[in-house]
């Protein structure tokens, strides 16, 4: 009767661990989500108002483009690429773990609905979630003047093949990183964020500056986005959205001691003790030097993405000083990319990649010589030198060569006409604002007279559209007035009609 | 057509449509891929008519 009544207990807890776990990385993906309604919005903030609408439609095909693309080869490459190219005697590039990765396979049994498999999906579904968070990182930086298709094009290119490949190979417990050099990442500075921002400089240095950016003598104007609160709003957002990532760094079981990414003990309230006092010093840190509301949620971040590396060792006020470092690297750094003239619109080089690396870096600074287990060697400085070297090529390098190819292609950057017109009036059926755009249609006639502006009929070249200005705004009549007179001047250059979401 | 791989729920493991079947499966997924070309591609060609299209209107 015991032996009924234990194996009944025994049964129960089983079926609940299992939950429990599945429960756990259910909502941690949930969450992540909100990192992607952050950079939506950042984004969209960052953008001026005639681009609004484009960097949404960006950020949003990124996050839809990950899905499917990380679920056809990114979640395999995690599984198998941990020891490629290197196989038994050198360099092999089918050193590929065909065998261990045939879950990953995308018509394999384990990638859809099975009974009798509850990690697969929840793993991958994690997985995917950073993938996106990666593309997310490098789309701020190309806003307002990269195609669509080349954005999509290597956004997949990032999320689904390299960072996933730096991930085997320094996220994984038999990654040979790892168990060569001992490096330590437990939270991704350096296979997400220090990856994602070296990629998004080696697409910028082949895009070129947005038009407006410099002058001709070189100096640099302050293109700034046509919505601060929605940027700052934005920022806030990704934060929510990283409790829920660095909640997934940890490999969640219920019946034994948490691990993080490699097997090492660890647990959440270490994690959370660094979370916090990381970002508080990446706040105080750039308010030190610019006290600008944009620059101390950016510092938040890079506080964060400062401390990742080693959130799992680092005494809380050891975690505030990293990110207050990692606040004070990033307008310094972003300034420095400026002069390079190299235009990222939102810093991300200096966010991700710059606090990435510091963070990479101060593991090896603070934490050599904590242990590994099993066969992973003990942390080093030279270690984590050596793996940020090797996050910063891997990211940068297959940016800057299929940058390069696209645009000798001319698929990389659209055209400057679409560029000083608005990607929103050129390629985007709805307008950002739409009652802005019938005011400034009613407010602004003599600027139309100017006759460079160009003129455009819309995405479909279906004519001009949208409604006249209205005739009953008393204040606005002589204006509206004037402007129809000129309407009827042939030699005049059409304004630019105030368009109607369809 | 029965898409199911299971009789009974009952000790199954893979239960999603087709599950077992593998070429259908692999012609489903290389859809979803075909699906995925297309649009990129129907995407750079809609952009490359419309700088065209603005590059017209520009020096009208």
């Amino acid at each position: 009767m015991n032996d009924d009544v234990q194996a009944a207990i025994d049964a129960a807890l089983a079926g609940h661990t299992t939950i429990n776990l599945e429960i756990y990385y259910w909502w941690c993906t949930g969450l992540m989500i909100a990192i992607h309604a952050g950079f939506l919005a950042y984004e969209m903030g960052a953008s001026r108002s005639k681009h609004a609408l484009a960097s949404g439609v960006k950020n949003i095909l990124a996050f839809a483009f990950m899905i499917p693309t990380f679920f056809a080869f990114g979640w395999w490459i995690y599984l198998s690429g941990y020891n490629w190219p290197f196989g038994a005697d050198g360099i092999d590039l089918m050193a590929w773990d065909f065998e261990g990765a045939a879950a990953g396979v995308p018509w394999s049994e384990n990638m859809g609905p099975n009974l009798q498999d509850q990690a697969s999906g929840v793993f991958w579904a994690a997985f995917t979630l950073f993938a996106c968070t990666t593309a997310s990182i490098y789309s701020g930086a190309v806003i307002e003047r990269i195609k669509l298709s080349a954005f999509i094009f290597t956004a997949v290119l990032l999320g689904s093949v390299v960072w996933i490949l730096g991930a085997s190979w320094g996220w994984h417990p038999s990654g040979w990183m790892v168990l060569q050099w001992g490096y330590r990442d437990v939270a991704a500075s350096g296979v997400v964020h220090t990856i994602a921002g070296f990629f998004a400089l080696g697409i910028l240095i082949p895009l070129g500056p947005r038009i407006g950016k410099y002058n001709a003598d070189g100096s640099a104007n302050d293109l700034r986005g046509h919505n601060m609160p929605l940027t700052v709003t934005g920022l806030m957002m990704i934060i929510i959205g990283f409790f829920g990532f660095l909640g997934a760094c940890l490999i969640y079981d219920p019946g034994n001691q948490w691990v993080n990414i490699y097997g090492i003990p660890s647990n959440l309230s270490a994690f959370v003790f660094n979370t916090l006092m990381g970002m508080a010093g990446g706040i105080i840190g750039c308010y030190f030097i610019t006290r600008d509301p944009f620059w101390m949620m950016s510092g938040a971040l890079g506080g964060i993405f400062a401390v990742a590396a080693g959130l799992d060792l680092y005494y809380p006020p050891l975690a505030f000083l990293i990110g207050f470092i990692g606040g004070l690297i990033i307008p310094v750094g972003a300034k420095l990319i400026e002069k390079m003239g190299i235009d990222d619109a939102v810093s991300a080089v200096a966010v991700h990649g710059f606090c990435g690396v510091w963070g990479l870096l101060a593991v090896g600074i603070f934490c050599a010589g904590y242990p590994g287990v099993g066969d992973i060697p003990a942390i080093s400085f030279m270690g984590q030198l050596k793996g940020a070297g090797v996050m910063i090529l891997i990211g940068f390098v297959p940016a800057l060569i299929i940058g390069i190819l696209l645009r000798v292609f001319g698929l990389l950057r659209v055209r400057n006409e679409v560029e000083l017109m608005g990607l929103d009036e050129a390629e985007i059926p709805s307008q950002s604002y739409p009652e802005f755009a019938r005011w400034e249609e009613a407010t602004a006639g003599d600027r139309y007279d100017r006759p460079s502006r160009p003129r455009y009929d819309g995405p479909r070249g279906d004519g001009p559209r949208g409604d006249a200005p209205r005739r009953d705004a008393p204040v606005l009549r002589d204006r509206v007035e004037r402007q129809e007179m000129d309407r009827n001047d042939p030699d005049r250059v059409p304004p630019v009609p105030p368009r109607r979401p369809s | 057509m029965n898409s199911s791989p299971v009789e009974t729920f009952e000790g199954a493991g893979a239960i999603f449509t087709f599950a077992g079947q593998e070429g259908i499966v692999q012609g489903i997924f290389w859809a979803m891929c075909a699906v995925l070309v297309l649009v990129v591609v129907s995407s750079a060609i809609h952009e490359i008519a419309i700088g065209r299209k603005a590059a017209r209107r520009s020096r009208r």
